[in-house]
């Protein structure tokens, strides 16, 4: 393709075609005209907004697209289920992890596209990624004991293993497999993982106060007399506010 | 009524039920966290069932620019929720008695010292 | 399918309602803007059925830009947010 000579890798041809597509469905009108207008527009907006050349190649291998998008679909539905029986169950109390949770991939767009399928779910989210270290930190509600993070930890696991394995190349796939599960037997072994049963109140008050050591911010004292300049009204408002939730 | 109504009316009627349990779980839930789980997901979900109820109503024409919003919905809403979550992670919205771990804060505290 | 369209109306109203009840309470800033976000998602799921009801397409393309500048809208906001709360 000419296109493809003159700007080198910057113009990739299936983010074309994807811009050319949508282009196509925003008209509502499959002809040659649209298309051509499609390809002019695509072709600007590459250019003018070049994105990082990588090798994107997800159509690829179809069948394992498809796969993941029913294998997605299964587990939306499924987790809205749950969340929302473990809510209305509890009334509104929550109970949630923030947990580790090693990355299997080491290409960006895979890491990326991973943490979008995880997030979609309901009741779990990828809260922050640590790239040099490969962590992602997870947040996951209805986590009660230890059993129910190990449940919600291995299902991170897996559907990672499951993006890379449509997303990733043909080396990447089996060494996700080692390495997810690797990262479950890890998981059995680490004391990091295990969590408290819920805690008495002394025992979180004892920890927030730490933490509000750690972040050491004005303006956020439990007794919500003293906050700063700005915002006196917020914080006695979230105290308040906590109070009548429970 | 058809086969095509009834697909419909599943849609759209379930669709709103998602929808209605995560506007309730917002009102419910105590901290940020928390609510944004109960917002965008069920929404993403409610819209999509929605939409789906609507597409099997018109022409496959129309039919199209309904899936480009349930795609772009998808794609937006995990891109949401992520920097939603760290903004509210970092500016206090997580309410820390509702957590059971936290790695991320013993991480940050140990980077600290 | 009258019943349909109005139980999916009635559904969609309560939902406005409760999430314009959160934008009302706060009481932070990120969780307007999450209920006003909300508010954006079920007005898009508003239209549809509106759509639904006389089985015309016309407000695809209204439908498309409303969720898409919605996504804008919010994550610039948020980021906004975000900034100031860290530099108090």
């Amino acid at each position: 393709m000419p296109r493809r000579r003159r700007h080198g890798n910057r113009i990739a041809p299936s983010l074309m075609i994807w811009l050319v597509v949508v282009w196509m469905l925003l008209w509502g009108t499959f002809d040659v005209a649209t298309a051509v207008y499609g390809l002019l527009v695509a072709l600007i907006v590459l250019v003018v907004f070049p994105l990082p050349s990588h090798r994107w190649n997800i159509f690829h291998r179809p069948w394992r697209l498809v796969i993941l998008a029913g294998y997605v679909i299964v587990d939306l539905v499924g987790s809205a289920v749950r969340f929302f029986v473990d809510t209305l169950r509890e009334s509104g109390r929550v109970s949630a992890a923030i947990m580790a949770v090693p990355v299997l991939s080491d290409v960006d767009h895979v890491i990326a596209s991973a943490a979008n399928v995880v997030s979609l779910a309901p009741g779990t989210f990828v809260l922050q990624i640590d790239r040099s270290r490969g962590i992602w930190y997870v947040y996951t509600t209805g986590v009660r004991t230890a059993e129910d993070a190990h449940k919600a930890y291995d299902n991170v696991v897996d559907m990672q293993h499951v993006v890379v394995w449509a997303f990733g190349d043909e080396q990447e796939a089996p060494a996700a497999r080692s390495r997810a599960e690797e990262a479950k037997r890890e998981r059995d072994r680490s004391p990091v993982c295990r969590p408290q049963q819920p805690s008495p109140v002394a025992a979180v008050a004892a920890s927030e106060a730490e933490f509000r050591n750690a972040e050491s911010r004005n303006g956020e004292s439990d007794g919500g007399g003293e906050a700063g300049a700005d915002g006196p009204d917020d914080v006695a408002e979230v105290d308040e506010n906590r109070r009548e939730d429970r | 009524m058809s086969v095509r109504d009834w697909v419909s009316a599943v849609g759209l009627i379930s669709g709103a039920l998602f929808c209605v349990i995560g506007a309730w779980g917002m009102v419910r839930l105590p901290d940020t966290l928390s609510r944004l789980q109960a917002a965008t997901k069920p929404q993403t979900l409610g819209l999509l069932l929605i939409l789906a109820g609507t597409a099997v109503r018109l022409e496959p024409h129309f039919a199209v620019g309904l899936v480009l919003a349930g795609l772009f919905q998808v794609i937006t809403a995990p891109a949401l929720s992520q920097l939603f979550g760290r903004a509210a992670y970092r500016t206090g919205g997580v309410d820390r008695s509702t957590l059971v771990v936290d790695e991320l804060a013993q991480r940050l505290r140990s980077g600290r010292e | 399918m009258n019943v349909v369209f109005a139980v999916t109306f009635g559904l969609l109203g309560v939902a406005g309602l409760l999430t314009m009840l959160r934008v009302v309470r706060g009481p932070r800033t990120l969780d307007r803007i999450l209920a006003v976000d909300v508010l954006v998602i079920l007005i898009v799921a508003g239209t549809a059925v509106g759509m639904a009801m006389s089985s015309r397409g016309i407000y695809i393309a209204l439908i498309v830009v409303v969720a898409l500048l919605g996504f804008v809208g919010t994550i610039s906001v948020v980021r906004l947010v975000e900034r100031r709360e860290e530099y108090r």
